[in-house]
């Protein structure tokens, strides 16, 4: 059991330390293979392996694990064409590695003794500030100047414009931070909640009180549930950061 | 045996009835259930995240034009206005295509 090497205390964010796994060094810049590098690594593979290796034999009547390949393409190309429509189609290859690698790097968090790479909030704003600096160009590429009357309602008195231009900007700039932040306080305080109620299991059979031992069944079944709550939002929390890039998308695209 | 292939003629009606209603029923439910809690997720955050940001804007511009509490103030609000703003947009769109796919 992970303890504070201090007090020795049940510790439920020590799940979350980054481990240097191999040390690398570049002109003074700290690029250490880290266990989160490795899972990233790891959940990438997998993707890979799914989308590449399983359609192989290309069978009319399809493998198990050709149809979970073939299902997650048709999930997101609705996704996309539902939210964005036809001109979406040629964003269809990024929305459909940001699915799956937050979906897969969510899912192997839920095994035990593995890490969640989302539960960083660097790597999830990483993700975000990508998302909005490419949707913003995007916007910036095919309508020219004019993409900035995003910022302009339409139909509002003259004399209430420069405010609401100014909460335009503001809901604007809480993109990148509310799609990174659902995503990492989601999985972080899922996992947390997870960890805690396993101390309390352990902490309760263990106790050595004939009272108190039985009691620990109850924080396992509340465990049992969670974790079946978690793999449900470990599920839609990847939805929700892809179909939020869509809708970015498609604002960026159709201008009101 | 007439009788017995009737018998088998209804109970495969059924099954077919069941497929067709209650099976695709029960799925659309489900589907819709996650995207109820997804939108759920979506528009909670937002709301919060669009005061800090609004909270946090201010206080730079503060700390720039050393006017501490004016624009602090003035942008929190404006944070919480966006926020409720998109929240009732998202409410909006959302209420538009329930109306569009019934």
């Amino acid at each position: 059991m992970a303890t504070d090497k201090n007090t020795g205390a049940p510790d439920p964010m020590h799940q979350f330390d980054i481990v240097e796994l191999i040390d690398i060094e570049l002109f003074g810049v700290n690029l250490s293979f880290t266990n989160s590098s490795l899972f990233m690594v790891l959940s990438i593979s997998l993707i890979i392996f799914l989308t590449l290796f399983t359609v192989n034999g290309r069978a009319a009547v399809p493998s198990r694990l050709q149809s979970v390949a073939e299902l997650s393409y048709e999930f997101v190309a609705k996704m996309v064409r539902d939210n964005i429509g036809d001109e979406g189609q040629k964003y269809f290859p990024f929305i459909f590695c940001l699915f799956m690698f937050v979906l897969f790097c969510n899912m192997l968090g839920m095994i035990p003794y593995t890490f969640t790479v989302t539960s960083h909030i660097i790597v999830t704003f990483a993700l975000a500030l990508l998302i909005f600096i490419g949707v913003t160009l995007i916007g910036l590429i095919i309508h020219g100047i004019k993409f900035l009357n995003f910022f302009v309602p339409k139909g509002v008195p003259k004399a209430l414009l420069p405010l609401l231009v100014i909460i335009e900007v503001i809901s604007y700039l809480t993109r990148p931070i509310s799609l990174s932040v659902r995503l990492f306080a989601n999985m972080m305080a899922g996992h947390t909640m997870l960890k805690v109620f396993g101390f309390f299991v352990a902490g309760m059979f263990f106790s050595g009180n004939f009272f108190i031992a039985p009691l620990g069944i109850a924080p396992l079944v509340f465990i049992v549930a969670f974790t079946g709550l978690e793999i449900l939002v470990a599920f839609l929390q990847a939805y929700v950061f892809a179909i939020l890039t869509c809708i970015y998308l498609n604002d960026a695209i159709h201008l009101h | 045996m007439p009788k017995k292939d009737k018998k088998l003629e209804d109970i495969r009606k059924k099954i077919d009835d069941y497929k067709l209603n209650h099976a695709h029923q029960k799925e659309t439910n489900q589907i819709k259930r996650g995207r109820q809690i997804s939108i759920a997720l979506r528009l909670s955050t937002e709301l919060i995240i669009a005061t800090i940001v609004g909270g946090v804007l201010g206080w730079y511009i503060d700390k720039w034009l050393e006017t501490k509490p004016i624009f602090f103030l003035i942008f929190l609000i404006l944070g919480i206005i966006s926020g409720v703003m998109t929240a009732i947009k998202t409410a909006q769109q959302l209420y538009e295509n329930d109306i569009k796919n019934d």
